[in-house]
């Protein structure tokens, strides 16, 4: 639990950190579709070590599918990507080249997130955010009755025989982190009186 | 709001022929109250007036007729083939004052999008802020319902874009909830189908934190406006387990959750007011298909945005019969997400359901773990209010209310007018020197607060507001005293209560002097001697004389009773007796009731058989 950065961090080989010069030549943009060859070694049993680095176990290029992909031309049926699409607020292609576009970009995504996919994750637990995770932290985080007692002292309890636990509705509750002069209207597109307005033609379907 | 078990309430036991105008409105009276709380002995009269047992052998019969049309819902062949299965999403509004991830106030009044904060309206950089008092009528929802609170819970965001969620997603708490594992049991008089027994246990699988939408205003035209306020308010989201099999229990989970969370301080407003909602998940499958260990469910659909018991019952009703029909004809269920309209008819298609992937949900990486102390929950448990069941309990055990009455105590208003009863038997203990007595005062008071004491505040009003002044509790504990004493009649309290509610005197005289002045003292006095004796004597000894006289001058009606069996016609007497003894001033001493008896015994002691 502690150590969701570290134990993560060790679960990536750092072997693979270095790469042969022809991977890192035609890196991002252009891509080749051959695999990295690596240099025949000449024997030298003594370095271990050289042999071993010289042997790279990954490339950045496995992240790209390789060209013309015809397999994965179309990862998804046509109505798929509206709907993904439509979930992402994004507009739908205005023709058949631009869809082929689409799916093109797709296609490469899904290749890296598969790529991805295979590292071995098995024990380690997600790292939601990067933060304190010492026990100290985690003390003071805790809710506690203390903690609470601003919000114990803005109830009170009616009654004495059948006692009810109420809310004070006659404590002002300042809002002191919203800037004062900011009005949420201010930045609105269209208004009404006190009201934003959204056109309902627009609407996408929830 | 009051709710009342439905069936066996506002039944006339017996029905009374009486002229006067105060006369009628006791009756009214009786026919809301129970009537046997009133009396020293709760056996029935003796049992040679056929004409009484006649009406109540009537009156038992409609009442098992009418149990049978509103509870039996799983009717017919239909219901026998099918079974349904219903799982139920409660949304509710937690009474905080500020806002889930915001410094920003919730009040429900405030002008349109005045209590917005930057987060609210998701400017860009602005970070959520988990206000730590939302934790208070969260946990105390997540205690009632009686589920095991997580120590470390986490938020995540569920991603979806609709103009009610400037974010473009909502924060919630898919991965690890608050709260889980709860129960809760419903029981006859929650109004559960006839089907499910005494009682059923339905299955809370999850309790969750998270932000409300804004509302939105359909207008004219093709606009539709804003109103941020809601945006962020803190929710609680009751997951329950497809445990429910019948529409008229899904509406009582609902119901009873509802009284559950405003029980217990956590929301400040229930479905009348839209600070709950309800989604039903709905499935069927064929009996007969089915293994007994078979648990695997229907297709379901999800209906959304229930806003009323009503509805709830309505729309699970009509989606089962839907996709009965669809499935009986040789079609398959569709998951989508279907909507309901107040009173309509069939529930109609809203969108093809999204399923879990579709909203990509991803731990919020701006917001910490929210971290529960033990001793937190401790505390929040060692201070709960009581539940409504153990109040009801504790009531019909310990004070003699009977089960009807407890309830209506429990769930009349905001727990007032049970701060009230406990105030009166208090002080009636006092009066009396002794907590003896308690279960029998206990019922009376009960009777006074339930019946009595609204029953006056509607003749006054139209739409009476209660308080516990309309009536002070040592007022109506010093009431209790004279009856209880038997130095006031049952008739003479309810006048009396009249006067001390309406009169000048009421507020300056104790309650023993006004009933001095208004001569309403019990006049025989036979009964102090010897308490506890039946009264019945008494009564025939003053009646007797004055029906013989009555009997007399009406030959010809007695006539028609016997000869021509019109036995009704008895009541006319009864009628023509009260107003003798107004004449002599004895009226407001004696229970028109038991005076109705006495003419009935009178006559057929007479002219019976």
């Amino acid at each position: 639990m502690r150590s969701k950065l570290a134990q993560t961090l060790s679960s990536i080989p750092t072997r693979s950190i270095r790469l042969p010069q022809s991977t890192l030549r035609c890196s991002s943009t252009k891509v080749t579709g051959q695999k990295p060859t690596p240099k025949p070694q000449q024997g030298d049993a003594d370095l271990n070590i050289k042999e071993f680095l010289s042997q790279p176990t990954w490339s950045v290029q496995s992240l790209v599918p390789p060209a013309n992909d015809s397999a994965n031309e179309r990862p998804v049926s046509a109505e798929k990507l509206r709907h993904l699409l439509r979930l992402s607020a994004l507009p739908e292609p205005k023709d058949e080249k631009e869809e082929a576009r689409l799916m093109q970009d797709l296609a490469s995504q899904l290749h890296f997130v598969k790529e991805i996919q295979k590292v071995d994750t098995k024990g380690v637990e997600p790292l939601r955010a990067i933060r304190d995770e010492t026990l100290q932290a985690e003390q003071e985080a805790e809710l506690t009755v203390e903690k609470l007692q601003e919000a114990f002292d803005n109830e009170e309890v009616l009654g004495k025989y059948h006692k009810r636990i109420r809310r004070r509705k006659d404590i002002p509750v300042v809002d002191e982190d919203t800037p004062p002069d900011w009005k949420p209207l201010d930045h609105a597109k269209r208004r009404q009186g006190d009201f934003f307005v959204v056109s309902r033609s627009k609407e996408p379907t929830p | 709001m009051s709710w009342r078990p439905t069936g066996s309430l506002f039944k006339p036991v017996r029905p009374i022929t009486l002229s006067t105008k105060w006369n009628l409105h006791v009756q009214r009276c009786r026919r809301q109250s129970s009537l046997r709380t009133f009396q020293d002995d709760p056996q029935e009269a003796p049992d040679n007036v056929p004409i009484r047992q006649q009406l109540k052998d009537q009156l038992k019969q409609k009442k098992a007729a009418k149990k049978k049309n509103s509870k039996y819902d799983d009717h017919d062949a239909m219901g026998k083939a099918w079974e349904l299965t219903v799982g139920i999403e409660i949304h509710a509004e937690l009474d905080t004052a500020r806002k889930l991830f915001s410094s920003a106030p919730t009040n429900s009044g405030s002008k349109p999008n005045t209590n917005v904060s930057l987060h609210d309206l998701a400017y860009p950089g602005a970070q959520p802020i988990f206000q730590i008092g939302t934790v208070l009528p969260a946990l105390r929802a997540a205690l009632a319902l009686d589920c095991t609170i997580q120590r470390e819970s986490t938020f995540d965001r569920k991603h979806y874009f609709y103009q009610d969620q400037p974010a473009g997603y909502q924060i919630t708490q898919f991965y690890q909830p608050f709260a889980k594992n709860g129960t809760l049991t419903l029981g006859e008089a929650d109004g559960i189908s006839r089907q499910d027994g005494d009682s059923v246990d339905i299955g809370i699988e999850r309790v969750q934190l998270e932000q409300d939408t804004a509302k939105s205003l359909v207008v004219s035209g093709d606009s539709t406006l804003l109103d941020f306020n809601r945006v962020s308010h803190p929710l609680i989201e009751i997951i329950s387990r497809p445990d429910i099999h019948s529409p008229a229990t899904a509406a009582a989970y609902v119901r009873k959750v509802q009284a559950l969370l405003k029980s217990v301080g956590a929301v400040t407003a229930g479905m009348e007011t839209g600070g709950l909602r309800a989604d039903v998940n709905v499935s069927v499958r064929k009996r007969s298909d089915l293994a007994p260990e078979d648990t695997r469910l229907g297709q379901r659909t999800e209906i959304k945005n229930l806003s009323s018991l009503k509805a709830v019952e309505d729309a699970v009703k009509a989606e089962r019969d839907r996709q009965i029909a669809i499935l009986e004809s040789g079609g398959t269920i569709e998951g989508e997400t279907r909507g309901w309209t107040v009173g309509g008819t069939e529930t109609y298609s809203l969108r093809k359901k999204e399923g879990e992937v579709d909203y990509r949900y991803m731990p919020d990486p701006d917001l910490p773990p929210l971290i529960i102390s033990q001793q937190l929950i401790q505390q929040l448990q060692a201070t709960i209010p009581l539940p409504a069941d153990t109040l009801v309990a504790k009531l019909v055990d310990g004070y003699g209310v009977t089960e009807k009455d407890a309830r209506t105590l429990c769930n009349m208003g905001d727990g007032e007018r049970l701060e009230y009863f406990f105030d009166a038997v208090a002080r009636t203990e006092d009066l009396l020197g002794s907590t003896d007595m308690t279960a029998r005062v206990g019922r009376l008071i009960a009777n006074f607060t339930v019946h009595e004491i609204p029953a006056l505040m509607t003749k006054i009003d139209l739409e009476p507001q209660w308080s516990p002044e309309l009536i002070p509790a040592l007022q109506l504990a010093s009431l209790v005293h004279l009856l209880h004493t038997k130095r006031i009649h049952n008739s003479a309290a309810r006048v009396l209560l009249a006067k001390i509610f309406e009169t000048e005197d009421g507020a300056s005289l104790s309650v023993s002097e006004l009933a001095e002045k208004e001569n309403l003292l019990r006049s025989l006095q036979t009964d102090e001697d010897s308490p506890g004796t039946d009264s019945t004597d008494l009564i025939d000894d003053v009646v007797g004389p004055v029906s013989a006289q009555v009997f007399e001058v009406n030959q010809k009606m007695v006539n028609d009773i016997l000869v021509k069996k019109e036995v009704k016609k008895v009541y006319f007497f009864v009628g023509l007796v009260m107003k003798e003894l107004g004449k002599q001033g004895k009226a407001k001493t004696y229970d028109p009731r038991d005076v109705s008896d006495a003419v009935q015994r009178a006559f057929w002691d007479k002219y019976g058989p």
